[in-house]
């Protein structure tokens, strides 16, 4: 027989043709199925010679073949990624896999790929998130709060910040470090600066939650409350709101200084006077310093 | 039967139809901030993704555009020999508009001059406000994007890769500006203490309009060398930052509103004879310019790679060395008063980063890992007196007198260490246990004295911190149907001694003076409403996580995750007054996930979850905060085919995330009952943020012959957003120049689409 995707399938698509398993099939619009690529594989390489169930004679369903990688597969995860490393381990991408904490917590390969289709939802920046979420579940709902990434809307994805098959950063960051990370984007919070403010260039995260929350600018919580986990001043006042205050506004007995009250739990808060939070380069020597005021 | 040649070559299809929106700008201020779909309008749908391949060369070119239609499009190019070669083009516009809506009298939108124009019926001092008579404004930010890349294989182990992306960033974004008199700034001709009256204004806040015009620029050159058993990677990256804007000023009247609402005079500059020099009015203080971001660049080297040490024993390594500098002329940047013979920061930081990982499995039942990472990060910005502050002279005299004190830029240095080892064993019953060690340590540096430079608003700093933790984990494949896992994990976070930034009597008398160090407990003993920062406290951290799976048939599968975690601060605080600043997080979920096949054509999936996020915060002299977000979000789907050439679907989605605000009022320093005025308030509170989405969304597509296809597609979209940033129950906040902002609290939004899609 002939082949009719792979190099070398006939000896499985002699029974698996189209009448078979068209699903199968379809691995011919990958990158697999470029068959004037000689490094591509046939039905083998990845599955084994599977003697067993090409020689069963019987009427009942075949022993599988060697490797099988579907949900309930009894082929051990380290020997389903074997199949794949064998030729992707050249990828520099993946020069971190082993070690990771995909790897060691026995993720397959195929538990995100698909690769018998022409459509694999996580090389789709539209699609891909909900197969991170399949594990990932917490992320799922915050990328649903009103303060998020574009992810979905499908205009950005997890792979725009981590690296699945393994990274030098934390939580599989895609550059060495989560500030490295958020520079590919935010570079204008990188400096450094005249007035640098420690924690910003620590990790964005002692802040931000980048999966998305209910406060402006993904932070973590609502200034004053995130603020003031840090930094004292200003003190003697219970947050409150115009309108909900228990001794009402009058020309001056409520807001008798700019740093009190409602000043501080409404508009920008903190950030209504100190703005620029992740550093300013003002160099002015003069009062009032903007290194309080970060302006 | 199928087709085999249809089934086995890449598919390419055009997709061309028209959508409508329903619903005005204010109904999809909330979903609509990044899709397109802000505006009453109908659009153009467009999308392609071709594939083409030439089996005989195996040359393939794709083209993808996607959104074409709409202000978020995205339109790419690429062409491969696979093994062989490869270049690629993309190009994407993404739009993020600011869902709430200014109102404001503000002219100069869009440049780096903002006049503000008070909202108020007359210029006098005592004229009434009128908030809500400015013209709306909504921002947005464009960002366009531009991206080449190409790669060879030089030959069968060598390949080069390079790219480049440009991303232009363009439009509005909102930002503050504020100030309340300091003595030693602004208040009078006196230097006596200064209060808010009905005809001066002490204090302003301002909402300005920060104009966005940057570019970033990132080129990555690479090779890639695979050997036998090895493979390394070396190469350059560099990102550059150019910002067009160095500054933004406010041209601001000196008339404002108070807080009744009536325009009031600012307070004037003090003399010279409270302050050496003289201060700065409010009007004053509040049109200098305020620095935008300053270009910058980075320069990075790395190599990188792994290798086979053993059958069995693999090692990952990376070697990265970063020049980053900062040198924008302040002149340049509309920035002045620098110090004497600075032009520039001059900003230079090093970074220099290894890593190395090794796993093993010497047995075959075990399995181990190690992996230790180092960064240092060396800020050489050199030094000047940027710093400036009044310093009262003490001791204190009526009226008071101050004199300007001056101290050096503060350097962002630290070094990283973290360090993980992990042992993993096959035991009997197909239970696979994982135990793991984990290490960190963080440096950074911190003031010696108080002549070098001044950290404010902190109650001490910490040069060092470490954290050791365990993990242990348990998984089991209790059936080919059911596995499951329960992991734990727990750790400890200290650090060095504290570094005072008091100079109080009560602290230098003590020796604790400014860059001095002790243990927590000896500030707490001088202070017992001492604040330490939350990311440099003693942390006792731990979480459980529990996860299963549960596959009883082909056609059902069932996935259940609960995860629970605290993390407190441990740090020594006051038995009388509590603990201040940050004390404690919580977060759990528990989820639910299904996926049941009704038969070859119809599947259905759903999920429930329901998540909880603990903030407990403590302010050093006011209140106890207990911040508590109930996340409960739900998830039905259905698709099917009813017909060989009609398929459909169906997708409910809810979300529920309510926010509690406990506030209480805080004891004092001795443990003393709040003040009458603080519990007064305390039981107002703050109201709960709310915030609800429901999304429906249908389709439907019929084939109509093998080349074609025609899809319809229907979403509904309920978002609902009650909380208080910029008014409550109707009372607006009111910025100074009658600046007022305002987002719809109940939207509906939706849209219908149809399109001919058709194969080629």
């Amino acid at each position: 027989a002939d082949d009719l995707v792979l190099n070398g399938d006939a000896k499985c698509t002699a029974c698996h043709d189209e009448g078979d398993s068209p699903e199968v099939l379809k691995i011919g619009k990958t990158r697999h199925g470029v068959r004037a690529d000689a490094r591509t594989p046939s039905c083998t390489s990845c599955h084994g010679d599977s003697a067993a169930h090409m020689g069963y004679k019987g009427s009942a369903k075949p022993p599988a073949p060697d490797r099988s990688f579907g949900k309930r597969s009894l082929t051990p995860v380290a020997e389903r990624n074997e199949a794949c490393l064998s030729c992707h381990q050249k990828d520099a991408k993946r020069s971190h896999w082993e070690g990771s904490v995909h790897q060691a917590r026995d993720v397959a390969c195929t538990s995100c790929h698909e690769v018998h289709t022409g459509h694999d939802k996580v090389r789709d920046k539209q699609t891909q998130a909900e197969v991170c979420f399949a594990c990932h579940k917490e992320q799922r709902t915050q990328v649903n709060k009103p303060s998020h990434h574009p992810i979905p809307e499908g205009k950005m994805t997890c792979s725009d910040c981590h690296n699945a098959h393994g990274s030098v950063g934390p939580k599989l960051m895609k550059r060495d470090s989560v500030v490295d990370t958020c520079y590919t984007c935010h570079m204008e919070k990188r400096g450094p600066f005249v007035h640098n403010h420690e924690p910003v260039s620590e990790d964005c995260s002692n802040c931000h939650n980048p999966h998305g929350t209910v406060v402006e600018s993904m932070l973590k919580a609502r200034p004053p409350f995130l603020c003031h986990q840090c930094h004292t001043p200003h003190g003697g006042f219970i947050p409150q709101l115009a309108g909900a205050q228990s001794a009402l506004n009058t020309s001056t007995n409520t807001n008798t200084t700019g740093k009190s009250k409602i000043n501080v739990t409404q508009g920008r808060s903190c950030m209504n006077c100190h703005t620029q939070v992740h550093g300013t380069n003002n160099p002015a020597a003069t009062n009032p310093t903007p290194q309080f005021n970060f302006r | 039967q199928a087709d085999a040649a249809e089934l086995t070559t890449p598919d390419s299809t055009v997709s061309v139809g028209a959508g409508i929106i329903n619903g005005g700008k204010r109904d999809a201020s909330l979903m609509g901030q990044y899709n397109g779909r802000r505006n009453e309008e109908a659009v153009l749908q467009l999308d392609i993704d071709s594939t083409k391949r030439d089996d005989a060369s195996g040359v393939v070119m794709i083209i993808k555009g996607r959104d074409l239609g709409l202000e978020s499009r995205e339109l790419s190019f690429a062409r491969e020999k696979q093994g062989d070669w490869k270049y690629s083009l993309d190009y994407y516009e993404l739009v993020r508009r600011d869902p709430r809506t200014l109102n404001t009298g503000l002219t100069g939108l869009g440049t780096t001059v903002n006049n503000v124009v008070p909202l108020a019926a007359g210029t006098t001092v005592g004229s009434v406000g009128k908030p809500g008579t400015g013209a709306d404004q909504d921002f947005k930010l464009q960002r366009i994007g531009l991206g080449l890349a190409g790669e060879k294989w030089i030959s069968s182990n060598l390949q080069f890769e390079v790219s480049f992306k440009n991303e232009d960033k363009k439009g509005d974004r909102a930002i503050s500006r504020g100030y309340d008199c300091a003595a030693y700034v602004c208040g009078g001709p006196s230097n006596a203490a200064i209060t808010q009256s009905a005809t001066n204004q002490k204090y302003a806040l301002l909402l300005l309009d920060e104009p966005v015009n940057s570019t970033t620029k990132q080129l990555e050159i690479k090779l890639n060398y695979a050997g036998q058993g090895y493979n390394l990677s070396t190469g350059y990256y560099g990102s550059f930052y150019n910002n067009a804007n160095g500054s933004l000023r406010a041209v601001v009247p000196n008339l404002l509103y108070n807080p009744s609402g009536n325009l009031g005079t600012l307070f004037p500059a003090v003399p010279s004879t409270v302050i050496a020099g003289g201060g700065t009015s409010l009007q004053n203080v509040l049109q200098l310019p305020m620095a935008l971001a300053p270009d910058n660049e980075a320069h990075q080297f790395y190599l990188s790679g792994n290798a086979k040490l053993a059958p069995s024993t693999n090692i990952n390594f990376r070697y990265a060395y970063t020049h980053a500098t900062q040198t924008e002329d302040f002149a340049s940047m509309g920035l002045l008063g620098a110090p004497a013979g600075v032009s520039n920061l001059g900003g230079v930081v090093d970074t220099n980063l290894l890593q190395i990982g090794i796993t093993s499995r010497p047995l075959p039942k075990l399995s181990l890992l190690a992996n230790v990472r180092y960064e240092d990060k060396d800020d050489h910005t050199p030094e000047a007196l940027y710093n400036v502050e009044g310093g009262e002279i003490l001791p204190t005299t009526t009226p008071r007198t101050y004199v300007n004190r001056s101290w050096f830029n503060y350097r962002a240095s630290s070094t990283k260490l973290t360090g993980k080892l992990e042992a993993s064993y096959q035991l009997p019953a197909d239970l696979r246990g994982t135990v793991g060690l984990d290490y960190t340590s963080y440096d950074r540096p911190v003031p010696v004295s108080i002549t070098e430079e001044e950290l404010a608003g902190l109650g001490a700093v910490r040069a060092k911190n470490e954290e050791n933790g365990y993990r242990l984990e348990l998984r089991r494949s209790v059936s080919e149907t059911f596995t499951g896992a329960i992991g734990y994990s727990n750790s400890k976070r200290t650090g060095s001694d504290w570094t005072s930034l008091s100079n109080s009597a009560a602290f230098v008398n003590a020796g604790l003076g400014y860059g001095k160090t002790a243990p927590a407990s000896q500030f707490i003993a001088l202070n017992a409403t001492n604040a330490f920062p939350m990311n440099m406290a003693d942390i006792d951290r731990e979480k459980v996580k529990l996860s299963a799976n549960w596959t009883p048939t082909d056609a059902l599968e069932v996935q259940f995750y609960a995860e629970n975690g605290t993390d407190k601060n441990s740090t020594a605080a006051s038995a009388v007054a509590g603990g201040k600043g940050w004390r404690e997080t919580g977060s759990s979920i528990y989820s639910i996930d299904a996926q049941y096949a009704l038969s070859e054509a119809w599947k259905l999936t759903g999920y429930l979850s329901q998540g909880v996020q603990d903030l407990k915060v403590n302010h050093s002299t006011g209140y106890l905060a207990d911040i508590k977000s109930n996340s409960d979000a739900l998830g039905l789907g259905v698709v099917g085919s009813p017909t060989g050439r009609l398929e459909v679907g169906a997708n409910v989605e809810y979300l529920n995330d309510t926010t509690k605000y406990g506030i209480a009022a805080s004891p004092t320093n001795t443990g003393a009952a709040a003040s009458a005025a603080n519990l007064q308030q305390a039981a107002v509170g703050l109201p709960d943020v709310v915030y609800q989405t429901t999304t429906l969304s249908l389709f439907a597509k019929y084939t109509l012959d093998k080349k074609s296809s025609i899809k319809a597609v229907l979403v509904s979209q309920q978002a609902k957003l009650n909380e208080w940033s910029y008014g409550y129950n109707g009372v607006p906040f009111v910025y100074s120049d009658g600046t007022t902002v305002s987002l719809k609290q109940d939207q509906t939004t939706n849209f219908f689409g149809v399109a001919y899609i058709m194969k080629f």
